[in-house]
């Protein structure tokens, strides 16, 4: 096609020759591309990282909690009135389930920890001794407490990365005597850093022997279950079944309680980023709209300008399609440089984003090339108008016609 | 200036060097009329029954006070308008009735307009505002140069070829503007007032280079109301109020 090309110069001429319209026009359509790519970005890296957390600790295990996560605003109250996880529940069904290789209880209470005049809040864990079937806890240094410790109610500590270096700061904290509260422990042990989660520190943490922390707490937050292995189906059946039968439910009544995988995890995110992803077609039809009416008017401007050219292009026998093609091309020229220009601004913004949430960053292709054919089509649809108006421009008075 | 060498060898009895085809008229007008706009108000009658033919080879002035339908007789001829009754018929097709398509198509390579105020593109080249017509053409891009550089030597510019319109004379420009209408061997070149902008000498100059060209065979039509300008062709026919009110050998006026 000699015609497409000769339409696609003069298109590129016209667009060199304007820089400052070039840039307003290539400015107003990134802005869709611009938020498609960010946010899509964000939402897969946020994913991936929590995907890396839960399969650190193995993708299989299961969380028995006090309250199922909350969906909707009117879940919060009717979860309310559910009961804690008691002691004897955990017991019972250690005792019961076939399918658990490993039942750990879990608290979790923010509290000041202190060491010589130093203190930091920090989440103190509560675990019986066999948290590491189901949690991965790398150390750096000592060792984590035992069975023996745990069924002594022995009062030691193992400190997350961030606890040790606040409080003290590179020197030898094993053997060292901290407060939590208002009891004081003996640390036996330091956990690698694991950094943050959607800015929350996986390392200003604690974790304590339950038995010894039960003084403060009774009962549990959670219960931490690993299947064996292929049986993670079966668990969740079994683990519904005891607890129901426990707390005496009818047949009618929903649990009272929350049963969660990692994938059902993920589902959630999945759903919350379902939700994202319908307002994000909103702001990014938007952008395009937005986009799209910015250039379509400044190709009518730019064919009142170039009337007495067209004029002249339709006297010496140019086509209806040859000047609808000069000006279509222009449209999507214009309207994929902001497409490119949001790509290359939205990875650079996204990158940054990553970085201060230390969240992994990759680049979906996809997003890049969705967003060019975004503002492709948006050239295409919005340049139709002022490509038709040019095409259909009378000769002799786009001959005589004199702009300004 | 002015003489063009690549027609000198040709140069001859302007007789003699019209083709004697008898194929019919080139173009062939019946009871033309064009009316602008359509209220009474706003009506306006630029051609009120014009019966007008032209022969190949010939190189006919049209002449008359403006407003005397000239420009738009040569639009309809140049299928820039279409008459609003009447017929057209160019090398005998009847044009009135013909689509978008082939009106450009009849535009590209029927067609070599020469307008009053030149009407180059002003960002482009001399060579580039010559090759244009053949560009919608479809010529491929050696060949639109080759014979653009060509059209540029018969009007004795190649040396300008690189030159925007505004680093050219209004003669030169005129003369780029005549380039562009013979580049693609048009039947007939139509030239809108193409002194009017010109001084004497320029005028002078365009007139002799268009003269060669019809000595060559190229079949030219004039609109003028200049009666220097008319001198230049073979035939004269004079407008008033839309319509033809004489028709005579040049030699009479």
């Amino acid at each position: 096609m000699g015609m497409g090309r000769e339409a696609l110069r003069i298109a590129l001429r016209v667009i060199r020759q304007y820089p400052l319209r070039t840039a307003f026009i290539v400015v107003t359509n990134m802005t869709a591309v611009l938020a498609l790519i960010v946010l899509v970005v964000i939402m897969q890296s946020l994913q991936a990282k929590v995907r890396e957390l839960f399969s650190s600790q193995g993708a299989d295990i299961l969380y028995l909690t006090r309250r199922p996560p909350v969906l909707r605003v009117t879940d919060i109250r009717k979860y309310e009135s559910y009961p804690p996880i008691s002691t004897a529940e955990v017991e019972f069904l250690r005792r019961q389930l076939r399918w658990a290789e490993a039942v750990v209880p879990a608290t979790y209470d923010p509290v000041d920890v202190t060491f010589q005049g130093r203190s930091v809040r920090a989440a103190v864990q509560g675990r019986s001794a066999d948290y590491l079937v189901v949690e991965n806890l790398p150390l750096y240094l000592g060792r984590h407490f035992t069975p023996d410790e745990d069924a002594h109610r022995r009062r030691v500590v193992v400190l997350g990365w961030g606890v040790y270096r606040e409080l003290f700061q590179g020197r030898d904290p094993l053997r060292q005597w901290v407060w939590i509260g208002r009891q004081a422990y003996r640390v036996v042990g330091v956990v690698r850093e694991r950094g943050t989660l959607l800015g929350s520190d996986l390392d200003t943490v604690v974790w304590v022997p339950l038995q010894a922390w039960r003084g403060v707490r009774p009962d549990v937050d959670y219960v931490i279950l690993r299947p064996k292995s292929g049986r993670e189906n079966d668990l969740m059946e079994e683990v519904r079944f005891w607890l129901r039968l426990k707390r005496q439910l009818r047949p009618t009544q929903e649990d009272n309680f929350g049963l969660l995988t990692t994938e059902g995890f993920l589902d959630i995110l999945r759903n919350a980023t379902r939700a994202l992803s319908r307002a994000l077609i909103g702001v990014v039809g938007l952008g395009v709209l937005v986009g799209g009416i910015v250039l379509m008017n400044i190709l009518l401007m730019a064919v009142a300008e170039r009337t007495q050219e067209i004029g002249i292009r339709k006297a010496v026998g140019a086509h209806p399609s040859a000047i609808a093609a000069q000006f279509l091309w222009e449209a999507i020229i214009l309207a994929s440089l902001g497409g490119l220009a949001g790509v290359g601004v939205g990875l650079g913004i996204s990158y940054l984003v990553s970085r201060a949430l230390s969240l992994p960053w990759a680049f979906p292709f996809w997003v890049a090339g969705l967003g060019l054919a975004l503002t492709g089509i948006s050239g295409v649809l919005f340049g139709y108008y002022p490509a038709r108006r040019a095409a259909r421009l009378d000769p002799v008075q786009a001959l005589h016609y004199e702009h300004g | 200036m002015g003489t063009v060498s690549a027609f000198n060898l040709h140069a001859g009895n302007p007789e003699t060097a019209v083709s004697p085809s008898d194929a019919g008229p080139l173009i062939r007008l019946e009871g033309v009329v064009r009316i602008y706009g359509s209220g009474s108000a706003d009506r306006v009658v630029a051609l009120d029954g014009v019966d007008l033919v032209i022969r190949a080879g010939e190189m006919v002035a049209v002449m008359g006070p403006s407003g005397s339908g000239k420009s738009t007789l040569l639009h309809i001829i140049g299928c820039l308008d279409r008459p609003t009754q009447g017929r057209y018929f160019l090398r005998g097709r009847p044009v009135e009735d013909l689509g978008e398509d082939e009106l450009a198509r009849i535009r590209n390579r029927e067609i070599g307009f020469v307008f009053q105020a030149f009407h180059l593109l002003p960002r482009a080249t001399a060579l580039e505002n010559v090759e244009l017509p053949l560009v919608y053409a479809r010529v491929p891009p050696e060949e639109r140069r080759r014979r653009a550089m060509e059209a540029l030597a018969m009007v004795d510019l190649s040396h300008r070829a690189r030159h925007r319109p505004s680093e050219l004379s209004g003669g030169e420009r005129q003369r780029v503007a005549i380039a562009r209408a013979l580049v693609n061997r048009p039947s007939v070149i139509l030239a809108d007032e193409p002194t009017g902008n010109l001084d004497s000498r320029s005028s002078d100059e365009v007139m002799r280079i268009l003269q060669d060209l019809w000595r060559q065979g190229q079949t030219i039509v004039v609109v003028t109301h200049e009666r220097d300008v008319a001198k230049y062709c073979q035939r004269v026919v004079l407008m008033r109020d839309g319509r033809i009110v004489g028709d005579i050998p040049a030699g009479e006026l």
